[in-house]
């Protein structure tokens, strides 16, 4: 029983993490007071009343971190349900399909895929003028092929599985045979998949709000946090470790999930 | 039939074996040596886990030397896995464990990668299975077998074969004379010795099996391990392999370990026999010996499996229920139709079997029949309900798949599958319906709520027939049905189809490479080849008295009877 | 028995396959300056607005603007006069500075270029032999190890990354120098650009490890790899073999690093305010400088695309199932051998336009893990 839980350990504390990091993004209460800023107390060490110290306006470190976590979750989850929502509607068609349909799909999946995202994102986000919610719709549509050729390859190595063509036997009907045979068979690569996307959507998105393209300066976001660091690393280093520290366990915690369900899903396989 | 303990058996059948080794020895040596010379194998208690399950549960095995040993069993049945731990070759989380002799000079059985290279390829060599996964890709064939070489003092059992048809020792050849030794594998293996310079991928599975033999005699073992040599390869090459397999053994002198699921293959093959069940041996011993006085109630089922099969009272035919007409399909880029002008007809509670080697064009004609594929002309015409001729609809004709775990969905239970499938076409699909539909297929409705992973190949298949069932279908199709299951569950899935076809007035079209599985269950016989129907007749008809020349190739190449 | 040679592979034309990834990429490279030159509409205001600046100007000065630029003349026309120039090198006059881009570009371009090969060549340097030895080891402490730091390094993003290691080696240990490029000469510009470097190639070798255990660990499990031991074939030889197969994969998925790598030149200039190319985009974005912004992004893009296809023309060409040739035992197969095969063969590696190579392919796909997007 004991070798078991030590096996399973950095899953246990990857689900530790995001449960934290969910339940700060959902109750803003457990956050008040995260944007109050007090120029008097600019940039101090830690002490009794702030754990953590302050950044250049007065903040307290420790709850602007936690507060942090509303956009570090809320964006990616969109991005990579959004991405994934493109992507099974695209892959199982193309996969299903065939013929010119999926040679098109394929194309253009191709296509978007040999574009350099990360740079895109930047310079196409920046221009348009930036904001979290901009930010977030580009990552959708610069992830979807990804997700469209996830789903499609993986439905193609079950589309000449008999029990498909046992599906049409029945005239069970093209959406029906989708859904509940098709869909199914890719159900764990997909929910891998999910967990994958948002740790790489946490840091795309933080990434630009380091960059200064995401979030507006008042809200409460690691990248932005970062960014505003910067300066203060000689001053008060926490302001750079907290939201350092918490976005670099947040993502790993997600990546860590997503490896786990990629390794269930081969062992059912076999 | 005796009724001696297994233990008192065995060491008969030992001493006998060791009687008969040295009878062998006296007759083949010829060159004056008179010594009993210890068998090739003899490994006692083997016992062998695999990730912490036990596998083989304790393995008595001894294998004469210079003799054609079959290992037959099921798969799972640990034949491979014996094999495996023979040659050292268990994967990494593995303990093998018992007393191993080769050639009398005992072995360690745990022992480390190094200690087995000593052994591996002058003493014993494991040929895989599949001719397309065990070459290097990126080499020639050439190369490959020459990497086997053994350079002088490697190996290190004493040889003391006779021989003077033996091919050079290899000492330190120069690059000519490694070339030379390769091109003489080559040849002694049917290929032309151009195939030095080719790369795997150029050339066909058999062709590819034959450089994987060279490759595995370039070391010059006294101990060849196949196995199942032939499975990935047609019925024409099967033959030709395994009869060069033969003529190796004899003029190397070494000791062949045939292993292989067929047991007519190993009965035609093989001098001595051992069967293997569940992990364990439960007989062994001379071909004869085995095939008419078998000692375990599992090798008799074996053996039952070849003969006929007990015949239930059969209907008279009734009236035709498909009718296909000239139908033809050619595939877009393909050189030839897949298929040409082929017509059939099937009768109520009438079973027409359809013998062909792959591309023959027999599942294509089925896809057509059942309406996965359209056929470029012709047409498939269904009795109908009322007397009206119509196409096909899931209520005329249904199809069972060759692969059984592939043809039921992974994710859903028997009972989501079958309630499904009942559903879909118009009929109750509760639990009472559930358990009718699985009782009807000979299925134990303990597996109603299980997943196809859990279910075997024999009980996969059952549910599938019985999903076929569902909606009621005048004609069953069954492309290969029984080919992926082993041989005694064969049958039974075979009585199976016999009764649904007494019972409920079926017509089947069973569609099969294997004329003798086709023989023992069709009233009916057509043969495909090349995409045509160059025979048809009665079963007893086509059988005796068949007028294509390519049916009687095939009736020769069925396995003798095993009674 | 007559001969169907079936299951024999036709080798696939070498010129016809170059040629084909030729025309994707001059498609793929038109498609991003569609894109770029879109960029200047992509902008809340009007062009000529945002080409202004950010001062005020009247609206005399932006009619000339209007002029200057050809606003006026029809977007197709707009669009081959921007390729055009930019084809000749005629990058624009930036916005923000009033130098001609090309100067600004070329200044900074070889510290971008340098701090790229210099990641490249940590993450290869140190992940390759990391990957290859977690493989070896499969299953015990050693691959464990390695494969968590590939987990961490592959998520941890690259600013968070590079600021702690700033924090801790530079600003507490002392050990690098903190922001900007030092005012030394070419070797103290690169000890500069060390630490950022190092940021850069965490996520890079992480990557590299990833894909060279998966392809590694393939091959160790692979059948011929047992044919080979059980036929007491040298262990050198054997493991000669495994990197060989090994090594296509990699090759093949080292296009993706590329992205990685240039697309990871902004954020790491970023972090430590290194005057590269980067840090140039960065703000140019920020200050709406769209000719800067147009020629920064096509050279990069340029770059990725053309090395990643030409990565991937490399590795094609190194696989003997691609190469044209004449087979020596084509005339001569037929004569000796009717081998029919009953099974069909599907190990094609080129990720192509083929269902079923594509669906062997997925195996590939899982294995290597999910793709950095970064």
């Amino acid at each position: 029983m004991m070798t078991r839980i030590w096996h399973r350990l950095p899953l246990i504390l990857a689900l530790a993490v995001l449960a934290v990091v969910v339940v700060f993004s959902v109750v803003p209460a457990l956050s008040a007071g995260a944007l109050d800023q007090d120029i008097m107390l600019s940039t101090s060490l830690p002490d009794a009343d702030h754990p953590l110290g302050t950044d250049s306006l007065g903040r307290d470190v420790f709850k602007l971190t936690l507060a942090g976590a509303k956009t570090a979750i809320i964006g990616p989850v969109t991005i990579a349900v959004g991405a994934m929502a493109v992507g099974l509607v695209f892959g199982l068609t193309a996969a299903y399909v065939g013929g010119w349909v999926d040679w098109i799909i394929s194309r253009i999946v191709e296509l978007m895929l040999s574009l350099p995202t990360l740079l895109l994102a930047i310079v196409v986000a920046g221009v348009i003028g930036g904001g979290y919610w901009t930010n977030v719709l580009v990552f959708v549509i610069l992830y979807a092929p990804y997700e469209v050729r996830l789903v499609r390859s993986g439905a193609l190595a079950h589309i000449n599985d008999p029990f498909l063509d046992a599906a049409r036997l029945l005239e069970l009907g093209p959406l029906r045979t989708l859904a509940f045979h098709l869909f199914p068979v890719i159900r764990p690569l997909v929910g891998a998949a999910l967990f994958l996307d948002m740790s790489n959507a946490l840091v795309s998105l933080s990434s630009l709000s380091f960059l200064g393209l995401g979030v507006s300066p008042q809200d409460a976001d690691w990248g932005r946090q970062l960014s505003d660091a910067r300066n203060l690393l000689f001053d008060n280093p926490y302001a750079a470790i907290a939201p350092g520290v918490a976005i670099i366990v947040t993502s790993i915690a997600l990546n860590i999930v997503g490896d786990f369900i990629t390794e269930q899903s081969e062992k059912a396989e076999r | 039939m005796s009724d001696k303990t297994v233990s008192s058996a065995n060491v008969a059948a030992n001493d006998a074996k060791l009687a008969h080794v040295a009878a062998n020895v006296a007759h083949a040596a010829n060159d004056g040596s008179a010594t009993v010379a210890s068998p090739a194998v003899r490994v006692t208690g083997l016992h062998v886990t695999i990730g912490g399950k036990e596998i083989i549960h304790g393995v008595d095995l001894t294998i004469p030397r210079d003799a054609t040993v079959a290992v037959v069993g099921e798969s799972g049945s640990g034949k491979s896995v014996t094999a495996k731990a023979l040659s050292g070759l268990l994967p990494d989380r593995s303990d093998a464990s018992g007393d191993y002799a080769l050639f009398g000079e005992p072995i360690n059985l745990e022992a480390g990668e190094r200690a087995w290279r000593r052994l591996r390829g002058g003493t014993i060599v494991w040929l895989p299975q599949d001719p397309f996964s065990s070459l290097d890709p990126l080499r020639t064939c050439g190369r490959q077998i020459e990497d086997g070489l053994r350079a002088a003092s490697r190996t290190g059992l004493a040889d003391d074969r006779a021989g003077d048809d033996r091919p050079v020792e290899s000492g330190r050849l120069t690059k000519t004379q490694r070339r030379a030794a390769v091109e003489r594998l080559l040849v002694d293996v049917g290929l032309s010795q151009a195939v030095y310079d080719a790369y795997p991928h150029e050339l066909s599975g058999g062709m590819r099996q034959r450089v994987a033999i060279a490759a595995a005699l370039a070391p010059d073992p006294r101990i060849l391990i196949a196995d199942e040599p032939t499975t990935a390869l047609d019925a024409s090459t099967q033959e030709t392999v395994l009869d060069l397999l033969e003529s190796l053994r004899s003029s190397r002198h070494m000791t062949l370990l045939l292993i292989t699921h067929d047991l007519a293959l190993a009965v035609e093959r093989a001098d001595h026999l051992v069967v293997f069940h569940g992990g364990q041996v439960v007989e062994e011993g001379g071909r004869d010996q085995v095939v008419h006085h078998p000692r375990s109630p599992y090798t008799r089922e074996l053996l039952d499996a070849h003969t006929r099969l007990a015949v239930t009272d059969k209907p008279a035919p009734g009236d035709v229920v498909m009718r296909a007409d000239h139908l033809r399909k050619t595939f877009a880029g393909a050189a030839a139709p897949a298929v040409d002008d082929v017509s059939l007809d099937v009768r109520a509670g009438e079973i027409l079997g359809l013998v062909g080697e792959s591309g023959s064009g027999k599942s294509t004609v089925a896809r057509c029949i059942v309406g996965l594929e359209t056929p470029d002309s012709g047409n498939v015409v269904y009795a109908g309900n009322d007397g009206k001729p119509t196409g096909w609809s899931r209520g005329e004709a249904q199809l069972v798949f060759q692969n059984p775990y592939g043809s039921l969905n992974p994710t859903m239970t028997v009972r989501q599958t079958l309630a499904e499938a009942l559903r879909v076409s118009g009929k109750p699909a509760d639990d009472a319906a559930v358990r009718a539909l699985v009782a009807k297929v000979g299925l134990e409705s303990e597996f109603i709520d299980r997943k196809p992973g859990t279910l075997s190949g024999g009980q996969c298949q059952r549910v599938a027939i019985a999903r076929a069932l569902a909606p009621e279908p005048k004609l069953l199709v069954a492309d290969e049905a029984v080919t992926a299951l082993d041989a005694n569950i064969q049958t039974h899935v075979l009585e199976t189809l016999l009764e649904l076809r007494s019972r409920l007035g079926l017509a089947m079209l069973f569609i099969s490479h294997d004329l003798d599985t086709v023989r023992r269950i069709a009233d009916r016989i057509a043969v495909m080849r090349h995409g045509e129907i160059v025979e048809t007749g009665t079963t007893d008809q086509v059988m005796s008295h068949p007028r294509h020349d390519y049916v009687r190739t095939l009736i020769a190449a069925m396995p003798p009877a095993l009674d | 028995m007559p001969n169907e040679n079936v299951g024999r592979e036709e080798p696939l034309d070498a010129l016809k396959f170059l040629g084909k990834r030729l025309a994707n990429l001059i498609l793929l490279l038109f498609v991003l300056s569609l894109v770029t030159f879109g960029l200047l509409y992509m902008t809340n205001s009007d062009p000529a607005r945002t080409l202004a600046g950010a001062k005020k100007v009247s609206a005399e000065q932006l009619a000339a603007i209007r002029a200057q630029y050809h606003l006026d003349d029809p977007l197709w026309r707009q669009y081959l006069r921007w390729l055009n120039n930019l084809l000749h090198g005629d990058f624009g006059t930036s916005i923000r500075t009033q130098l001609p881009v090309s100067q600004m570009i070329g200044q900074r371009a070889w510290i971008t270029l340098a701090l790229a090969l210099l990641a490249l060549a940590i993450a290869l340097v140190i992940g390759l032999p990391l990957g290859i030895l977690a493989a070896r080891h499969n299953g015990r402490w050693q691959d464990r190890l390695v494969t968590a730091l590939a987990v961490a390094g592959l998520s941890a993003p690259s600013f968070a990354v590079g600021l702690l290691l700033l924090y801790g080696l530079s600003v507490q240990l002392g050990w690098f120098p903190i922001y900007g490029l030092g005012e030394g000469g070419f070797l103290d510009t690169l000890w500069h650009l060390l630490l950022p470097a190092i940021t850069l190639a965490v996520g890079l070798f992480a990557s590299v490890v990833k894909i060279s255990r998966a392809s590694l660990i393939k091959q160790v499990d692979s059948d011929y790899t047992l044919f080979a031991r059980s036929r007491g074939v040298a262990r050198w030889t054997i493991l000669a073999a495994q990197l060989r197969n090994a090594a296509l994969p990699i090759i093949t998925s080292s296009g993706l690093l590329i992205a990685t790598l240039v697309s990871g030149t902004v954020i790491v200039e970023t972090t430590f305010a290194i005057g590269g190319l980067g840090t140039l985009l960065q703000t140019s974005v920020t200050f709406k400088d769209i000719p800067t912004v147009q020629a920064i992004t096509m050279i990069m893009a340029t770059i990725i695309c053309v090395a990643t296809a030409v990565v991937d023309a490399l590795a094609a060409l190194v696989d003997p199932r691609l190469r044209v040739r004449r087979s020596p035992v084509a005339a001569v197969a037929s004569v000796v051998d009717p081998g029919n095969v009953r099974g069909t063969d599907n190990d094609g590696t080129i990720a192509g336009d083929d269902r079923a190579v594509d669906a062997a392919a997925h195996d590939a796909d899982a294995n290597a893990g999910k793709e950095n997007v970064r």
